[in-house]
């Protein structure tokens, strides 16, 4: 039973880790129906930014946060950056194209990380409380799985109120919906997508500070999260926040209990699940065939 | 009715990429240097040049599997290293079951035909760019299945087992490889001329129109699924022939994208762009892995955004005149 509890948590951990690349990949995908693979390069800026920030040293809590939250910042920048320098030129082409813009900047900063730090393994800085647990109804729990697990509402509610109760999300909905009628309409849709392209870079960059905690940084950090990132959002609904949070929350915790009984083949269980999820609901889990709301 | 899209003006107009200034003798001459080529170079090139020779022909072959659905068929399908690797795997089954060569070949070909079956089936319920995210998923799910199970091998992967043919790993046997890759090529060129080509690059550029004008989008669509699937597989066959083993690595996403890469920047609308790009990827990659490994990744990374940025019709199109194709990719 306490194994069963203790995978649990750390189902909800992951999938809160995965919710921030998976919502990133969404809105990107979402409004400007742009499969970002550039969110590779943003975890990786996530990952290596934490390193260059505290070494292997050990570190409190407060200070990784807010060093989490600046590098998140600066991935931001560098990711707008990104958008107004290449992959704004390439959205009038087919969208293989800034598909493939974005893969190309991925592989760009991959070399850099392979030609800056190797291509080992980085260890990462020792946060204090990432080892310590408390109890709960009996029961022991991480602390910083708890805090994942925070990091993750708080965001998803963030994400939910910006894009359904203000006036940039009332822009980035009417911008999904239909993109030329927006911009008759005034909206500059420019803009929208380079705010859209920017958050996405920061989400995914803070999700790349989280996960030194749990995972060793290399120059191939980004690849894996990212292809279960696409899952997510492939069972989610394309531009669903609702639907991602609960698919990264839910593949997560099913990978994470399989893994108690059978730990080969917990894994393809994820993937199994994005198939079943396309035959079963193919619009995404909270989505009847026929409805098209974007977001 | 007659349904042959051959048969109208409109549909003709996509094909205007072909280069229609070659004669028959001109063709038939290229294919028989071609053979030659193949024989000979073996002979002449180091065991370790031949080897590389060998993968840049395979690469190229899973290249035009890939670029008939990416580049003719508008189909963006990102996970064709899932037939590339049942393929290769199903070869190396074959094998050692005691199929010879080409036995074997022929299995990973009906094998990976079947899964793009399979995999068409499912892509029917999705549109546009969640094709592209469901195929990469499907491909990295048989990777992580692979490489975490027992199951042939594991992660390390497993050894072929050549039966009744050449000695393996000799000149003659890279020679069989070659000009079995150059088969595939010509097949591959014979489907993109065919009629059934024709009305997919028709259906590509307005599937409304190619409906109207009586091509059922859907049952193309499928068909040529499981086409490229099948061509995908044949060269997942010749490689594990080449390599004379496969692991999971094969079916990992990257292997999906680089070939989707070398299609972009050699041209993905041209039928030979797929073929330039492999050869100018891959030797510059074997170029790089001699003078400057650690900045190969670097360098892959700007030569596709310098590609994409200035030329998206490829290397191929820079031979041709530019401005006509680029407007009418970017209508």
């Amino acid at each position: 039973m306490n194994e069963v509890m203790g995978q649990l948590v750390a189902g909800l951990a992951q999938g809160s880790t995965l919710f921030l690349v998976a919502i990133g990949l969404s809105l990107t995908l979402g409004v400007m129906n742009l499969l970002n693979f550039a969110n590779g390069a943003f975890l990786i800026f996530g990952g290596y930014g934490i390193i260059m920030l505290f070494g292997n040293g050990s570190v409190s809590l407060g200070l990784f946060l807010l060093g989490v939250l600046g590098v998140a910042f600066v991935t931001g920048v560098i990711g707008g950056g990104m958008e107004i320098a290449a992959i704004r030129k390439l959205y009038s082409l087919p969208h293989l194209f800034p598909l493939l813009g974005t893969y190309a900047l991925f592989l760009v900063v991959q070399g850099l990380a392979i030609y800056f730090f190797g291509v080992s393994t980085k260890p990462s800085a020792q946060v204090s409380i990432a080892y310590e647990s408390f109890e709960f109804v009996g029961l022991s729990f991480s602390k910083y799985a708890a805090l994942l697990v925070l990091a993750g509402i708080v965001i998803l509610v963030a994400i939910w109120l910006m894009v359904n109760k203000t006036t940039l999300g009332l822009y980035v909905r009417a911008t999904a919906q239909d993109r030329e009628m927006a911009r008759l309409l005034g909206v500059d849709v420019n803009r929208v997508f380079l705010a859209m392209f920017a958050l996405s870079a920061l989400l995914v960059g803070c999700a790349g500070g989280l996960m030194t905690v749990l995972l060793n940084v290399n120059p191939s950090y980004g690849g894996q999260y990212l292809i279960e990132a696409f899952v997510v959002v492939i069972v989610g609904g394309v531009g669903s926040i609702v639907g991602t949070y609960i698919a990264a929350i839910g593949l997560s915790v099913i990978v994470s209990l399989v893994i108690v009984f059978s730990p080969e083949y917990a894994m393809a269980v994820f993937y199994l699940a994005m198939v079943v999820a396309v035959v079963w609901r193919p619009e995404g889990l909270l989505r009847t065939r026929g409805s098209s709301a974007a977001l | 009715m007659h349904k042959s899209p051959a048969r109208t003006g409109q549909v003709q107009s996509t094909a205007a990429f072909d280069s229609r200034s070659w004669t028959a003798r001109g063709k038939l001459a290229i294919g028989t240097g071609s053979v030659l080529l193949m024989l000979l170079l073996p002979q002449l090139l180091s065991a370790g040049t031949t080897f590389i020779a060998q993968l840049i022909m395979v690469q190229i072959v899973f290249a035009l599997g890939t670029n008939s659905l990416i580049g003719h068929s508008g189909i963006s399908s990102f996970g064709q290293a899932a037939f590339y690797g049942v393929g290769a795997y199903v070869a190396v089954a074959a094998a050692g079951l005691g199929l010879p060569v080409p036995l074997a070949l022929i299995a990973s070909t009906l094998a990976a035909g079947v899964a793009g079956v399979l995999v068409g089936w499912l892509l029917i319920r999705v549109k546009g760019i969640a094709v592209a995210m469901l195929t990469l998923g499907i491909a990295q799910g048989m990777y992580v299945l692979l490489a975490r199970s027992q199951f042939m091998g594991g992660d390390n992967g497993i050894n072929i087992v050549v039966h009744g043919w050449f000695r393996p790993y000799t000149a003659s046997f890279a020679s069989s490889i070659m000009i079995l890759s150059l088969g595939a090529i010509f097949v591959a060129w014979l489907l993109f001329r065919a009629p059934f080509g024709l009305a997919l690059r028709a259906v590509r550029d307005d599937p409304l129109r190619a409906a109207a004008l009586g091509i059922d989008v859907k049952r193309y669509r499928r068909n040529v699924f499981a086409q490229a699937a099948c061509i995908c597989g044949f060269a997942g066959g010749l490689l594990a022939y080449t390599v004379g083993a496969v692991n999971p690595k094969v079916f990992y996403f990257e292997t999906s994208i680089v070939v989707v890469f070398v299609a972009v920047i050699g041209g993905l609308y041209y039928f030979w762009g797929p073929v330039l790009g492999s050869i100018v990827y891959f030797v510059a990659n074997e170029i790089f892995n001699h003078i400057a490994p650690a900045i190969w990744t670097f360098f892959s990374g700007i030569l596709l955004l310098v590609v994409v940025l200035l030329a998206p019709m490829g290397l191929m199109s820079l031979a041709r005149r530019l401005p006509r194709y680029r407007k009418m990719v970017s209508e």
